[in-house]
């Protein structure tokens, strides 16, 4: 005797999802207000390049080549802005910057 | 005599003495005393979250400079961002810098001298707990900037070299730091592949 196997509610009909074929990368539509906030790594006088390279690397994912260029900047302009996004975002880099002990601060991205 | 960490496999690994182990220890051991938050945590994670709720951190900048410094502020013009922040993050923070400090230390204490021998959690450890302890020295030296620190090296060199007298309080915490700097330098190179 066959039994009847219970069906998945069908889904409501919404909005069409189907991405655009046309790119392989999908790009999420962020308002703008969402994005004002950065993330900044200041220089000082007892962390090694080497280390703050490592940092960047480590917290951030960057390749080698953008890890070490910003690590430049922190080293000769005093500061670089290491990450960019929401406040949220902006506030937990900050905190694990501080972990790693740089100092690092963030604000909104005038 | 201490030689520089090397990669082996997975792990990293380098000679010291037992007395530069202990010497790196005791250091590490002082930092976790400083920067561990003054309410200890209970090892409960549950216990610790309800004593840790309703809380007051201290909003104010730490006074001791070295503890500022380890603790900065989020903003340079925003006091009361920066408050709030601290506030908010500054007991986790204090927990998880001993907790690294720990681990660095374990490691430390299983080593078998003249090896040591690290997994890259324990290198980690080490790299970040060196930094800590070398943001204390460096503000109890007072380098403030890259050119002090530049000081700092050309006078133990003439130090070392007998053509300048220090008082041997300083020219202990000068070794100390150099000493911390190489160490660290070493692990993030090995870290780094370099």
């Amino acid at each position: 005797m066959p039994t009847d196997t219970p069906q998945p509610p069908v889904p409501p009909q919404g909005p069409r999802t189907t991405p655009e074929r046309r790119t392989t990368v999908a790009v999420l539509d962020r308002p703008e207000a969402d994005t004002p906030w950065v993330t900044l790594v200041w220089n000082d006088p007892v962390n090694l390049m080497s280390y703050v390279t490592w940092v960047l690397q480590t917290h951030f994912g960057y390749p080698r080549p953008r890890a070490e260029a910003l690590m430049m900047d922190v080293h000769t302009k005093g500061r670089a802005v290491v990450s960019t996004g929401t406040r949220e975002k902006c506030e937990a880099d900050t905190e694990a910057m501080h972990g790693f002990g740089l100092w690092a601060t963030f604000q909104k991205d005038d | 005599m201490a030689t520089a960490f090397r990669r082996k496999g997975g792990r990293l690994v380098a000679s010291f003495d037992a007395e530069e182990i202990a010497l790196v220890r005791h250091v590490l051991e002082l930092t976790r005393a400083f920067v561990a938050p003054e309410r200890p945590d209970t090892g409960d994670p549950f216990l610790d979250l309800i004593a840790g709720l309703g809380e007051e951190v201290d909003p104010q900048e730490p006074s001791d400079p070295a503890l500022a410094r380890l603790l900065p502020p989020a903003s340079r013009d925003d006091a009361d961002q920066a408050a709030e922040f601290r506030r908010l993050t500054e007991h986790g923070l204090r927990s998880r810098k001993a907790a690294t400090i720990s681990t660095a230390v374990a490691a430390l204490d299983a080593a078998t001298p003249p090896t040591l021998e690290l997994d890259p959690d324990q290198a980690r450890a080490l790299a970040i707990a060196l930094t800590d302890a070398r943001l204390i020295l460096g503000e109890r030296l007072g380098l403030r900037t890259d050119e002090d620190s530049e000081r700092l090296h050309d006078q133990l060199d003439a130090a070392l070299q007998g053509d300048l007298e220090l008082d041997p309080a300083t020219a202990q915490k000068m070794a100390y730091y150099d000493f911390l700097s190489w160490l660290q330098e070493s692990v993030t190179a090995a870290m780094l592949g370099q």
